[in-house]
């Protein structure tokens, strides 16, 4: 038996009223009153994406200058063609593939201890940096790191590479 | 089913009752719809068919007279209490707008009062010291619950015990049974009841009744949660600095046991509940409640540990409200007009010395006053539309939540105040209230800060009709920075005189509000993205992804209170790009440039009017706000700072930003900032926009003379503030704590953004609360958003270099420089015994705090294996005029434990230093004497916990 209630009057105000309140009702395992409720919904997280291109630092295998084809040209766009006096890509291949999706972090290089923030990705593991050739010392070094993360991400071998040759 | 009881025809008739479903049992609460009458539920919310003798009675009531105050009367046997000196116990709640009372707990473990060493009332009738005493007298008896309607007092003044109760409209009666379930519960070492203790006096011990002979069982003390529900989470907190260390035992051949569980010495003030997890049973799943744990208790807080009263004064929570997710129930200082009912809860870890605790408690809710006000006048007048009135546990003066107030609420500030008469009752006919607040007795939450407010929630609409349109041309802008060919593309929702596409601007002027997208996939159809071609010119997508639809419930917010928002489409700048934060920067002032061409078309020539004169004078160029998220939350503040440098900048007065990236290092000057970061980012893994913030306002003299705020939000991730991205996957870790569902996320920082952009473009400074961190509305509630908070009118008192603070040991004191993701200097301050103290000394001007409202600064726990596994404490003192007076900073805020942000970048346990402001009233009240305008010396001392090390910079003195 569940509480039993009863009201005391009636709506028209005389005669008998009864109620039942909270009777009846599924049969179920009766459960401790200090018991625990049973296991709520929950909103399920929706398929993670795959962040492991981004973990750890970025290596660099290698880096070549090269002149910039017609492809090359629109990536750096025209105020740059129209500043720079020899406009040269520096390519650099990174040790591992780069991540396959677009996010606000990006991979960029560390030209001669200088950050190029607008530095393209090309699949699978080229990363491009557009340089007026007058930047460019001789010798020359090159790292790569997650934007915003560089302390953490930032290669622990920089490449030397030389201005020259330059590539086609 | 509402219903009126006209008529009131309570007569003598004949009861009858008539038994329906006996043994049966359900698994969700009763229905609110039904015959009027109450019911009653274990604290699980379960009805129950009989109460076990030492379990607590949970009452409800439906269908009953709307809006209207009703006693509920409890007595032993077949017969109603006719007058309340033949009440075993009562109370007084109000019906809400449907006729319902949610369920209250109107009689503590059945009269069981233990042994708990506070001065209880002894001498009622059914009170027992031990539950087998309890069982003996109760097992076989009746309860009857009778429900009288009160008297109304619409002035609030009447002392609500004058006020008449009526006779009985409804009778329940449920039987008592032996207590034949298990059952946990604290006790001293002899296996005897206690509800509460002074936190460091005595080991605690937990007692165990009805387990099955030798069954092994794991206890833990754990935080109290409102209410627990398998699969939460089980973290004990019994060991060394708060490490979970559950106590095992065996039940004995009666299934009884006591056992030490909590060493005085590693004991914290708090409340607490306690889980018997049931390692025999099937399920029982480690660290997870199982469906046959006991816990004591659910609905009612376990057990307390307090101190004695703190030197920081007599106030604490009391309003709150209930939450969906653990721990079901939150102090809160803001409510919601609409549908946010006000619950009042007594969880006192701070009690006056020789407080007498109280049989019964009354609700009051009262006009806000300040200190002064309260001392001018101490009398209570409520203006909830009636006086609560409940039972109190025993031993204790703890009370389980209950409703206060319920919808619609009446916009304005109040106080809460419990009542706990004029002295501890021995019996409900001898509770009266003195409808006095007494310091020494009563509860306020109040006087130095406001109670609670009661406004409307910033996610709510405003009372503007919504017009919808949007504009776009390819290619418009030959070149923008290094790109060529960029669309001008953009969505709008604006203030109209009727809603729909197209329809008439609202008359008048309107703020304008741009936001810009950050970085994702620019294109739906395969094989263009990351393709080189497609990538350098952006051309032939046949199906381009929509990333600025993604903030369409903000834009619709802000229309709706009369604000422009516009949300701009930078596709060109979109996909597999470098980041393009200059031109992201210039993208907005383009937009910028059009409106103004849309409200005036002898501006900016060059550009069209999409929208043909229609909003032609109606958009107000005087203010504008821009924001953005990731990329374009870089972009919002880059917009601001290249605006600046212009020769005719245009008025843009605010700035935001959601999980900004940050690679140009710009920093804003004195303009009103807003960021928010998102602890679980699996995009902006180091929180980037920490930097923004530490660095706005570097540039100015006096440095930081600048506002600006930010949430630091666990649990949340990159996406999901954009619809579009959120349906593109989750970038937060799986099974990550605190998680957000997309919606949820979206709520927030809908609600957030328009706060922050309406006190800006609309000067709605009741927001500014909320960016305080006083102010929590359903649209997040329950959800943890520290705030970040600096102000412009301030008196810095240290800048985390060091000057000026000294460290006594055990404590050390120790400048660091861009601790984590922060780009500042921080005092790395770490303690290991409970004396060590840091003084910061005052001098010139800083000694005069009089003009200022709040002693503010922003504190994080670092990764030290010394901090507890929950939140850390610390008091802060203030010394002036040979006087001295100090406060528990968790009073008013919490410095938690490091979100544990799986993520790709590390570490994972990032620091995040969120603002704690403590009023100077605190420092002042009870007379205490110290001379605001002439300050000594700010010091933190560490007592408990005993041991620890955070981060702590930016003190100062602040508005």
């Amino acid at each position: 038996m569940s509480m039993i209630s009863s009201s005391l009057g009636s709506r028209a105000g005389a005669g008998l009223v009864v109620a039942i309140v909270a009777a009846g009702g599924a049969v179920c395992r009766a459960q401790a009153p200090d018991s625990p409720r049973p296991a709520q919904t929950q909103a399920a997280a929706s398929k993670s994406e795959d962040d492991s291109a981004y973990r750890g630092r970025i290596e660099l295998r290698a880096v070549r200058v090269r002149r910039l084809d017609a492809t090359l040209e629109k990536m750096a766009g025209p105020e740059f063609l129209k500043r720079a006096k020899e406009p040269l890509a520096v390519e650099a291949q990174t040790a591992r593939p780069l991540p396959t999706t677009a996010r606000g972090t990006s991979a960029i290089l560390i030209l001669n201890g200088e950050r190029v923030a607008d530095t393209w990705t090309i699949l699978p593991d080229i990363l491009v940096a557009f340089v007026d050739r007058s930047t460019l010392r001789q010798a020359n070094t090159a790292a790569a790191a997650w934007s915003g993360a560089e302390q953490t991400s930032r290669s622990e071998k920089p490449i030397t590479f030389q201005a020259e040759p330059i590539a086609k | 089913m509402a219903r009126t009881r006209a008529g009131t025809a309570f007569s003598a008739v004949v009861i009858a009752c008539i038994v329906i479903g006996a043994g049966g049992c359900r698994r969700s609460p009763p229905s609110a719809v039904g015959e009027p009458g109450a019911y009653a539920v274990d604290a699980g919310g379960r009805p129950i068919t009989q109460l076990e003798a030492g379990s607590s009675l949970h009452i409800g009531g439906r269908s009953l007279k709307p809006s209207t105050m009703y006693e509920f009367r409890l007595a032993i046997g077949d017969q109603p209490a006719q007058a309340l000196d033949r009440a075993v116990s009562f109370a007084r709640s109000s019906s809400d707008r449907d006729g319902n009372v949610p369920p209250f707990v109107l009689w503590y473990q059945a009269g069981v009062v233990g042994c708990s060493d506070r001065p209880k009332p002894d001498g009622r009738p059914y009170t027992f010291r031990s539950f087998d005493e309890a069982e003996k007298a109760l097992a076989g008896q009746t309860l009857t619950v009778s429900i009288h309607e009160v008297d109304r007092d619409p002035t609030g003044r009447a002392q609500p015990m004058t006020l008449k109760a009526r006779q009985a409209l409804v009778l329940s009666r449920l039987p008592i049974a032996r207590r034949t379930s298990p059952a946990v519960f604290v006790s001293d070492a002899k296996g005897c009841l206690l509800n509460s203790q002074l936190s460091n006096d005595g080991d605690m011990y937990v007692s165990g009744r009805n387990f099955r002979p030798g069954e092994a069982v794991e206890l833990s003390v754990v935080a109290n949660q409102r209410s627990w529900f398998v699969n939460d989470r089980i973290q004990d907190l019994t060991g060394v600095g708060a490490v979970a260390a559950p106590e095992r035992v065996q039940a004995d051949a009666d299934g009884r046991f006591t056992v030490r569980v909590w060493d005085r010495a590693n004991q914290r003030r708090g409340a607490y509940d306690v889980v018997a997890h049931r390692l025999d049973m099937r399920g029982a799943r480690p660290l997870f409640i199982s469906p046959d744990d006991i816990i004591s208790y659910l609905a009612e807080t376990g057990f307390l540990l307090y101190l004695r009263y703190p030197v920081g004064g007599p106030t604490m929570d009391l309003a709150g409200r209930m939450l969906g997710l653990s721990p079901y129930f939150e102090f809160a200082d803001s409510f919601a007009e609409t549908n946010d009912p006000v619950r009042g809860a007594v969880d006192p870890t701070y009690v006056p010395v020789g407080h007498l605790g109280g049989t019964y408690a009354a609700y009051y809710v009262v006009a806000h006053k300040d200190v002064a006000g309260w001392v001018a006048s101490n009398a209570l007048v409520d203006v909830s539309g009636g006086i609560e009135i409940h039972p109190v546990k025993a031993g204790c003066i703890n009370g389980t939540d209950v409703i206060i107030w319920n919808p619609p609420l009446a916009l304005g500030n109040y106080d809460v105040v419990v009542d706990f008469g004029m002295m501890p009752a021995a019996s409900a006919a001898t509770y009266m209230t003195d409808a006095q607040y007494n310091d020494t007795l009563d509860f306020l939450d109040g006087a130095d800060q406001i109670g609670f407010i009661v406004a409307k929630d910033p996610y709510e609409l405003g009372a503007f009709a919504v017009g919808e349109d949007s504009y776009t041309q390819d290619d418009f802008f030959a070149t923008l920075g290094s790109r060529a060919n960029v669309d001008l593309r953009a969505v709008v929702r604006y203030p109209a005189t009727m809603a729909g596409a197209g329809t008439p601007v609202a008359p008048g002027q309107h703020p304008l509000f741009v936001i810009e997208h950050g970085n994702h996939s620019s294109c739906n159809t395969g094989g263009f993205d990351f393709n080189p071609a497609y990538d350098a010119l952006h051309t032939g997508c046949p199906d381009r992804e929509q990333n600025h639809m993604g903030y369409m419930g903000l834009l619709q917010r802000l229309a709706s209170h009369g604000i422009i928002a516009v949300s701009i489409d930078a596709y060109d700048l979109t996909g597999n790009v470098p980041q393009l934060i200059a031109e992201r920067s210039d993208l907005i002032l383009k937009h910028i440039e059009l409106w103004s061409h849309m409200n005036n078309t002898a501006t900016f020539t060059g550009y069209p009017d999409f929208f043909a004169g229609r909003f032609a004078g109606h958009v107000d160029m005087t203010t504008i706000s821009v924001s953005g998220h990731s990329r374009g939350g870089e972009a919002s503040v880059g917009a601001y700072v290249r605006n600046a440098m212009s020769a005719s900048p245009f008025a843009i007065g605010s700035v935001s930003s959601i999980a900004p990236v940050d690679g140009l290092s710009f920093v804003l000057p004195d303009v009103p900032y807003f960021v928010i970061l998102p602890a679980a980012d699996g995009d902006v893994c180091p929180l980037s926009g920490q930097r923004i913030y530490d660095r706005a306002g570097s540039s100015l003299a006096p440095v930081d003379s600048t506002t600006k705020s930010g949430i630091y939000v666990y649990g949340a991730n990159h996406n999901f503030f954009n619809t579009v991205w959120a349906g593109d996957g989750d970038d937060g870790a799986a099974g990550r704590d605190d998680f957000i569902p997309a919606a949820d996320q979206q709520r927030l920082g809908e609600a957030f953004l328009s706060a922050f952009t309406r006190v800006h473009v609309k000067n709605e400074s009741v927001y500014e609360d909320l960016l305080r961190g006083k102010l929590k509305f359903p649209s997040f509630a329950g959800r943890k958003a520290f705030a970040i908070r600096h102000e412009k009118t301030n008196r810095k008192l240290e800048n985390g270099s060091g000057a000026g603070a000294s460290a006594a040991a055990p404590a050390t004191a120790t400048s660091v420089a861009s601790p984590s993701v922060h780009e500042t200097q921080a005092l790395r301050v770490g303690w290991s015994g409970g004396s060590g103290t840091v003084t910061y000394t005052l001098s010139g001007a800083q000694r005069d705090a009089s003009t200022f409202e709040v002693l503010s600064f922003r504190v994080a726990q670092t990764n030290a294996m010394t901090n507890p596994a929950g939140d850390q404490d610390f008091m802060v003192e203030l010394t002036g005029g040979g006087n001295t007076k100090a406060t528990f900073s968790s009073q008013f805020g919490r410095v938690p434990r490091p979100y544990n942000h799986v993520a790709w970048c590390t570490p994972p346990l990032q620091n995040v230093m969120t603002t704690i402001r403590i009023p100077l009233h605190s420092f002042i009240m009870n007379k205490a004497g110290v001379t605001l305008d002439n300050l000594d010396a700010v010091r933190i001392r560490f007592s408990n916990p005993g041991q620890g090390e955070m981060y702590v910079d930016d003190l100062e003195f602040s508005r």
